[in-house]
């Protein structure tokens, strides 16, 4: 590693990114000073860091960052992703992801190494893929035995069949794998991705399409082409509070366009459309109840404050009125293809409205028999349906109490912070998963002996090993325990020796070196350039990620006609595509108009002032708006030469209050390697006096 | 007890101001009350009394600023449809001299009732020039930085802020030359007559003579006469 | 007297996110006034109006040596202890009350905007449906319910906040201090001793006040108070001078007159 990376020398390095060099040291000097054994640096990153079709390269530098510099697993280390709504974490751990089922597992694909059960099991559970077993007790044999070179996951098996005792509940059985075949597989040579879907949409491949909270006329990437692929389908159900613009993404008002741009696009208006649309107004978020994830992993429970609007409803009742509906346009049929929707268990009360708790008590998991919930945690989970878990991850946020009524731990609301030394844990306020483990790793906030502290960081230390402990009174053979204030992150009674710190890795360390299945691109992060770029790659010959997809290649912009950088950003003002905020008076105050931002350098040489209208274009499409001139942007110099950046505020669409054009449909079709996350932040563009 | 001496038709008279004049005179009388009243209920404290005969402070606002405008078009009707008399009104002023100055100095005492001897005076004697001067200088400040004060936003705010004081010094002013002009043009003995002057248009011919006896000599008498 | 409450605002912690200014809004149920974006994140033009009590300015400075600096700053009224407003207020519109808030009386209020062009921050600002002007209230309704006012509850960061003048005068003090020596050499306390005797809003500024757009030393205009101080209370008294001396001349000339004088040069019948 240090080789390959002996290429990125300091000078070499601000010579691609054009950031000052005496900047560059002093944030170096100031961020490698967390190396030191009592300090801890944290690093916080958003979308700036994973829009870029090298996002996920990105990210795993600041874990190779973190690493080194032995920011791991302890308080004030780590890597967070501030989250861009307040439950994208809820969402994927719920498996709102194409590639995976709730609890972060691959999401099975119709080939043969997923065939049935026992195969998939074995292609998720890591080191079990040439595994003997022939059937599934022999596999739970190999598992109890141990998998080498396995980690944590090598329980794997046992979250899936939760899982799916959860969803098909008495069609669940060992003679039938458990309903694994009623789980839907993925087409392997498919990309089921925002941009995959779109281009599929475009090319009339696709039906009918739910948008719940969603507004890809407005924040999705080629926006035109996103728009135009809308048109092909047969139907279209919007779910949001207000008519958003892809709502009304027939509508004549929709298919504006401004004049004297380089991207022509046909007109289409209303007539031209067949789309059947429907509209289901949701309530708003503090008019419903339900758990929220953060970025810490806390799920909080949020009860609701208001009633809603008129015969605008919870996302909870509409999911739940569709899928009685859908079940019940089934009910009856003796098909074995209508099985996975006539099996399954669908219940979560008896009232007008579902009740939260039941939809929580099915995550958190319980024991089949008795209906109890699984207190315990994952651990007490098990692959021979005798258990049952939406979400392996969330097992154990509920309890029974001593009366039998339920203990919702996302409801919790201690505020008193638990930790000894003030670190600010609050341990007793919602939940955090796994098994209310707040700080992850934290096996490294103690040296490997497991009771010394890293010297200086004694107000640190999160768990450590008590040789003495009885960690279970039913097991007083068992001696030694992890205690500490937070809950252990490795197993309670392993001796430090044999504890490791990263227990979901295989190894059960950190590991520089990425697996091939997780990391498309190679062991190594490596520097390329955006897929649309003004500079040739100077760290190697490649000058775009190799290992990502190129869906439009004859749509490359090139520097002749698209001379300047162009990114995407928010303000404070709106949130996301500003379907909600623009519809409020007192925030349209504070942000009326679509506007990019250009430094004066660009504005003397396109001849821009403050406040002037500008049209910027790429080979997508092209956008008006205000320009605003400003100090905060400077040119970069990118090996020696001056390069113009415009920053387009990506929030504003034709519906509200403020309006203006929405800047995504300047934005590509092209996405990281492994995620396939659109590359909004760097494209190239060309600005002009309007 | 006399007041306004009485309207003698069996002697001489000799005509004074037009109907243009006297429309303009007139006009102005009410509008220019109508604005002191109603500004004055603006600006002084302790008159919500006043106030309330316009309909309290809005009202008064509202009234304040009908007037205003009749002012002002009564400026505008006076100078498009009077203007030869506005033209003859300045020339007049023009021939401000010694004799006016004189005038001027002795009026103290005439004002109090004493005897005094003034020399002979043009159409507006030496007190009247003087009036002629001020107050419609301060109308038109008035009328000047009314508007200003009226629509601040179209003005620099350097001018708004001078409009105030200026404002309220043309009005005291104005105000001043008014009650002077309104006492002297009505219940002064001596010059009282011109009262009629100014509402039928006519003033005895013995007493135009008197008191204007150049002006009198210059447009009735033998012009030879006059100097 | 009683103690002094003010609010203090601690430029250097501020975001600009404006929660203050929604605040006030909702606080005063003001509608909201969009005017269009011409460049800068202010759009009002980084003023007060008739329905907004508080802005946020927003001020770039390119410095050789502090590179670029976006200053934000929350403008709204001063809340002076010495006001001007209320000396120049035709009607008595304005008093100061015992905390220290200059609280202006719609009812009172005629609207004629002399406040607006006497004080030396331009605050108040006419409101065309009430036919009035509005400014900044430092909710006195709320503090005087024991609360603090609606900015400085929303205020995520702390930048703003509420307490006894002298207090908050010795925080502001500490953290001026605190900044000079960090990075900001000339940060500085605003409104302790500006007007004379200050105003109510202190403000902890990270650079001199005109890199804020606020006036260094701020003064009343000549204009307005060599008018309202040295003429106005005086001129005022020619009027009643003048309907005496017609009153004293209605009455002496009669007299004289018949004391039997000759009218044929002074007057006539």
């Amino acid at each position: 590693m240090a080789k390959h990376y002996s290429r990125y020398d300091i000078d070499t390095v601000v010579k691609i990114t054009g950031t000052p060099k005496a900047k560059y040291l002093e944030v170096l000097k100031l961020f490698c000073s967390t190396s030191a054994p009592n300090k801890t640096g944290c690093i916080n990153y958003a979308m700036g860091i994973t829009q870029h079709t090298v996002g996920s390269q990105n990210v795993k530098s600041f874990a190779n960052v973190q690493l080194l510099l032995g920011n791991m697993g302890r308080p004030g280390g780590g890597i967070n992703a501030l989250r861009g709504e307040n439950n994208v974490q809820g969402a994927t751990d719920m498996a709102l992801l194409f590639h995976i089922i709730p609890g972060y597992i691959d999401s099975p694909i119709s080939n043969a190494a997923n065939k049935d059960l026992l195969n998939f099991v074995k292609a998720v559970t890591p080191g079990a893929a040439k595994l003997p077993a022939a059937s599934m007790a022999e596999f739970r044999a190999a598992v109890t035995a141990g998998i080498p070179n396995s980690g944590f996951k090598v329980n794997t098996s046992k979250w899936v069949v939760s899982m799916l005792k959860a969803w098909w509940g008495d069609a669940c059985t060992p003679d039938n794998d458990f309903a694994y075949h009623y789980l839907p597989k993925r087409d392997a040579a498919k990309n089921y991705s925002h941009i995959a879907m779109f281009e599929a949409m475009h090319k009339g491949e696709i039906d009918g399409l739910f948008v719940m909270g969603s507004n890809p006329v407005v924040g999705g990437p080629n926006a035109n082409k996103e728009q135009t692929a809308m048109t092909k389908l047969k139907w279209m159900v919007s779910v949001d509070l207000w008519l958003n613009e892809t709502a009304e993404f027939w509508t004549y008002a929709g298919w504006e366009r401004p004049h004297g741009g380089t991207h022509h696009m046909e007109k289409i208006t209303p007539k031209d459309i067949q789309t059947e649309v429907f509209f289901l107004p949701a309530c708003a978020v503090y008019e419903k109840e339900g758990t929220a994830a953060q970025t810490g992993r806390w799920v909080q429970y949020r009860w609701k404050g208001a009633e809603p609007l008129g015969e605008s409803k919870s996302d909870l009742w509409i999911i739940d009125e569709i899928a009685k509906k859908v079940q019940g346009l089934y009910k009856g049929s003796t098909k074995p293809q209508d099985e996975p929707l006539t099996k399954m268990t669908w219940g979560y009360g008896h009232g007008e409205e579902p009740e939260p708790i039941l939809v929580g008590k099915e995550l958190s998991g319980y024991t089949v028999a008795d209906k109890k919930p699984i207190a315990a945690g994952f651990g007490a989970l098990k692959d021979d349906g005798s258990t049952a878990c939406g979400v392996w991850v969330y097992c154990g946020q509920m309890a029974s109490k001593a009366d039998g009524s339920l203990d919702y731990k996302p409801m919790h609301r201690d505020n008193k912070d638990n930790s000894k030394t003030g670190l600010g844990l609050f341990s007793n306020w919602g939940w955090c998963w796994p098994v209310n483990r707040r700080i992850v790793y934290n096996r490294c906030s103690v040296q490997p002996d497991g009771v010394t502290p890293w010297p200086g960081d004694d107000d640190r230390v999160l768990i450590h090993w008590d040789a003495t402990k009885i960690s279970d009174p039913l097991k007083p053979e068992v001696v030694g325990s992890w205690v500490g204030d937070d809950v252990c992150d490795c197993v309670k009674t392993s001796p430090p020796d044999k504890a490791v710190p990263f227990l979901m890795r295989p190894e059960g360390t950190g590991c520089f070196f990425a697996a091939k299945a997780s990391f498309k691109e190679g062991p190594f992060p490596e520097h390329y350039e955006p897929w649309e770029s003004p500079v040739k790659n100077m760290m190697n010959s490649q000058a775009v990620n190799p290992a990502t997809k190129i869906w439009e290649p004859d749509k490359l912009g090139t520097t002749d006609k698209y001379p300047f950088i162009g990114t995407t950003y928010r303000v404070v003002e709106h949130w996301q595509t500003g379907a909600l905020t623009r519809n409020l008076p007192w925030l349209a105050e504070l942000m009326p108009n679509m506007f990019v931002e250009i430094s004066e350098e660009l504005g003397r040489l396109r001849e821009i002032k403050n406040g002037d209208k500008v049209m910027v274009s790429t080979t997508r499409g092209d956008i008006e708006a205000v320009a605003c001139v400003t100090k905060r942007i400077k040119p970069y110099i990118i090996d020696g030469k001056e390069q113009h950046l415009v920053g387009a505020l990506w929030q504003y669409g034709f519906k509200g209050y403020a309006t203006g054009d929405p800047a995504n449909r300047l934005t590509p079709h092209v996405g990281d390697a492994n995620t396939m996350i659109p590359e909004y932040k760097a494209w190239l563009c060309d600005i002009r006096r309007a | 007890m006399q007041w306004i001496p009485e309207y003698r038709d069996d002697v001489p008279r000799v005509e004074r101001f037009n109907a243009v004049a006297r429309i303009t005179h007139w006009g102005h009388t009410v509008t220019f009350l109508l604005c002191l009243f109603t500004g004055l209920a603006l600006f002084l404290g302790g008159v919500d009394w006043l106030a309330t005969i316009f309909g309290g402070y809005r009202g008064a606002g509202l009234v304040h600023r009908i007037a205003a405008v009749g002012m002002t078009l009564m400026l505008v009707f006076g100078t498009v449809f009077g203007f030869k008399g506005l033209i003859a009104w300045i020339k007049d002023l023009l021939r401000f001299g010694v004799n006016d100055l004189m005038f001027i100095a002795i009026f103290p005492f005439e004002f109090l009732g004493f005897k005094v001897k003034v020399p002979p005076q043009t159409r507006f004697n030496g007190g009247e020039k003087g009036n002629s001067m001020v107050t419609p200088t301060m109308v038109i400040l008035l009328v000047f930085s009314g508007y200003i004060m009226w629509f601040p936003s179209i003005f620099p705010a350097g001018l708004v802020r001078f409009s105030y004081p200026v404002h309220d010094l043309a009005m005291i002013f104005s105000t001043v030359m008014v009650c002077m002009h309104g006492y002297l043009g009505s219940f002064h003995p001596g010059s009282g007559e011109s009262f009629w002057g100014m509402w039928k248009g006519t003033v005895r011919a013995d007493w135009a003579q008197h008191h204007h006896a150049i002006w009198y000599k210059e447009t009735y008498g033998d012009k030879s006469e006059a100097e | 007297m009683a103690r002094l409450m003010t609010n203090l605002y601690d430029v250097s912690k501020c975001t600009a996110c404006r929660g203050c200014l929604n605040a006030c809004k909702d606080s005063n149920q003001l509608p909201a006034v969009i005017e269009p974006f011409k460049g800068n994140y202010d759009t009002h033009g980084g003023d007060t109006n008739g329905n907004t009590f508080t802005v946020m300015r927003f001020n770039e400075h390119d410095d050789p040596v502090d590179g670029v600096r976006w200053n934000f700053l929350k403008y709204q009224c001063m809340h002076c202890i010495d006001p001007e407003c209320m000396k120049v207020c035709p009607k008595g519109a304005y008093t100061k009350l015992e905390w220290g808030a200059t609280f202006h009386d719609e009812e009172k209020c005629i609207g004629c905007q002399y406040c607006t062009y006497a004080c030396p921050f331009g605050i108040p600002k006419y409101r065309k449906h009430t036919d009035t002007v509005t400014k900044c209230t430092l909710c006195y309704e709320r503090v005087g319910e024991g609360l603090t006012p609606a900015c400085t509850r929303t205020c995520p960061t702390g930048a703003l906040t509420f307490g006894f003048r002298d207090e908050l005068l010795a925080v502001a003090e500490a953290k001026a201090k605190f900044l000079r020596a960090n990075g900001f050499p000339r940060a500085t306390v605003y409104g302790k001793v500006e007007l004379g005797s200050g105003t109510n809003k202190i403000y902890v500024l990270t650079d001199t006040p005109d890199k804020f757009g606020l006036p260094v030393d701020p003064k009343v205009s000549a204009n307005t108070w060599v008018w309202q101080d040295w003429v106005q209370p005086y001129a005022g008294w020619l009027i009643p001078i003048a309907l005496a001396g017609s009153a004293i001349s209605f009455v002496t000339t009669r007299m004289l007159a018949s004391k039997g004088g000759n009218h044929t040069e002074g007057g006539h019948e």
